[in-house]
């Protein structure tokens, strides 16, 4: 019978939590540039050009096609330390430029769904006055369109805060890195994951916190 | 001089427009009649280039943008100077009524802002919304998000302005009050071209009123023509039935 220690699980918090910095950098990292890539998928779906068209179904079929996993193993051992462009970066970024490029390829339809949300005599009403569809979408349609994406959005952030365990397996010194380190020395494994699940359990309730919090300053103004 | 010349629209199979060549003289208002269907909001959407037509030239004065071949800028100094009001208004739904008014002014034509905010604070004054600057659309009555669309046509100060069915989607208590606005803006000397089913406003304000009917123009005259003295039998139907309805 497996004697659950409580001491060994309270004393496992410190040493895990002290790689939090890494994981939510990792996750706020992901999520800015995985947005800023999205961004331009969202728009590029939107062109009528045939050869883009195509080239956008086969990229997202294959971010969204295969496991994250196995593609962290391939751009972070494989691709990138052999790239000229990525070969002097630090395995860190690595892994975050792989997880961008795997979770933009989800935040793309997020975007491209908000924008076609907003209504399109919006569009109309910029056109009319003699703005440019860049401007436009910069400063009519895109403000609107966040006010939509804030929920799916949230809940890809939620995607990418917990995929960020997964660059453990490529030697990404995270917090569930951290917990096999610490459990591989006492294997003490019930007392040790369990501690790291809490510990991204209690930081998923406090982004859902902020993200309903962030939901309501905005339904104020569109209300 | 807002003028459509041979202006054809094809949707698929559908020949919305069938070359159709219309003046609209400066300083003169242009009401264009018809039943659904007959192509009168295909064509001022052509005006503006919203719709851009199959073929043909729409010319404001100088600006002359010709379907097989026109430049962007030719496009946007015709959208700079012959600016639209939509059935459904089109507020910016982000910005308050006086930031709705100045967006054009200070995007498109790059006045400062302080500036700006007068000239803006100006036209909402015009249109009776100077106690509501600060309200978005959705804190606004239909009526009043309209005059907030025609002071936001009205202030980029344009050589045309386009009323697509602008009293259209509006509660009847509210379409006088549009109406009124509209007919200062002609009395103002405003270049306008309307399409409306008010005939009454049609009556009292127009220079010209077109009527069209399966994508062309079946006849036009003076109000006093086409309302008291048609041509055509089309025209004649057409009144009639409006009659009976109104």
């Amino acid at each position: 019978m497996y004697e659950f220690n409580m001491k060994i699980f309270e004393g496992a918090f410190s040493p895990i939590a002290s790689c939090m910095g890494v994981t939510l950098f990792l996750t706020f990292a992901t999520f800015i540039i995985g947005f800023m890539m999205a961004l331009a998928i969202a728009f590029l779906s939107m062109s009528k050009n045939k050869a883009v068209s195509a080239f956008l179904k086969i990229w997202l079929s294959f971010f969204r096609g295969t496991p994250l996993l196995v593609q962290l193993f391939f751009f972070v051992y494989g691709l990138f330390p052999n790239l000229p462009l990525t070969r002097s970066m630090t395995p860190i970024w690595h892994a975050i430029i792989c997880l961008s490029l795997a979770y933009s390829a989800y935040m793309a339809e997020t975007i491209r769904g908000a924008i076609q949300s907003v209504d399109k005599g919006q569009l109309e009403g910029c056109l009319s006055i003699g703005m440019t569809y860049f401007q436009g979408m910069r400063r009519i349609i895109l403000p609107q369109a966040v006010h939509y994406m804030i929920p799916p959005l949230s809940n890809n952030f939620l995607e990418v805060f917990k995929g960020t365990s997964l660059a453990s397996m490529v030697g990404i010194t995270e917090m569930m890195l951290k917990a096999k380190m610490l459990s591989s020395r006492n294997l003490r494994f019930m007392e040790i994951y369990l501690a790291v699940l809490c510990i991204y359990w209690g930081l998923n309730i406090i982004f859902t916190i902020i993200q309903k919090y962030i939901e309501n300053h905005l339904n104020q103004k569109y209300a | 001089m807002l003028k459509f010349e041979n202006i054809r629209k094809v949707f698929g199979d559908n020949e919305v427009l069938k070359s159709v060549s219309l003046e609209v003289p400066t300083g003169k208002v242009v009401v264009i009649l018809g039943p659904s269907g007959s192509g009168k909001t295909t064509l001022l959407r052509c005006g503006n280039y919203l719709e851009p037509p199959t073929s043909g030239i729409v010319q404001l004065d100088d600006i002359i943008v010709n379907r097989d071949k026109y430049s962007k800028r030719q496009l946007k100094l015709l959208r700079e100077n012959c600016t639209m009001v939509f059935q459904n208004y089109n507020l910016f739904k982000n910005k308050s009524a006086l930031e709705n008014v100045m967006e054009g002014l200070v995007i498109v034509k790059k006045i400062k802002k302080n500036e700006a905010t007068d000239i803006a604070e100006m036209y909402l004054q015009k249109v009776g919304l100077g106690d509501r600057m600060d309200f978005y659309p959705s804190q606004q009555s239909g009526g009043q998000q309209q005059r907030v669309g025609i002071a936001r046509a009205m202030a980029m100060e344009p050589r045309v302005i386009l009323f697509d069915e602008p009293t259209a989607a509006l509660d009847p208590e509210l379409v006088d009050d549009v109406l009124e606005v509209m007919k200062s803006v002609a009395e103002a000397g405003m270049t306008m071209a309307v399409v409306t089913h008010e005939m009454q406003f049609a009556r009292e304000v127009a220079d010209e009123v077109v009527f069209m009917a399966d994508g062309y123009i079946v006849e036009q005259g003076t109000p006093e023509d086409i309302f008291n003295n048609p041509q055509q039998e089309r025209t004649k139907q057409f009144l009639t039935r409006v009659r009976r309805a109104g």
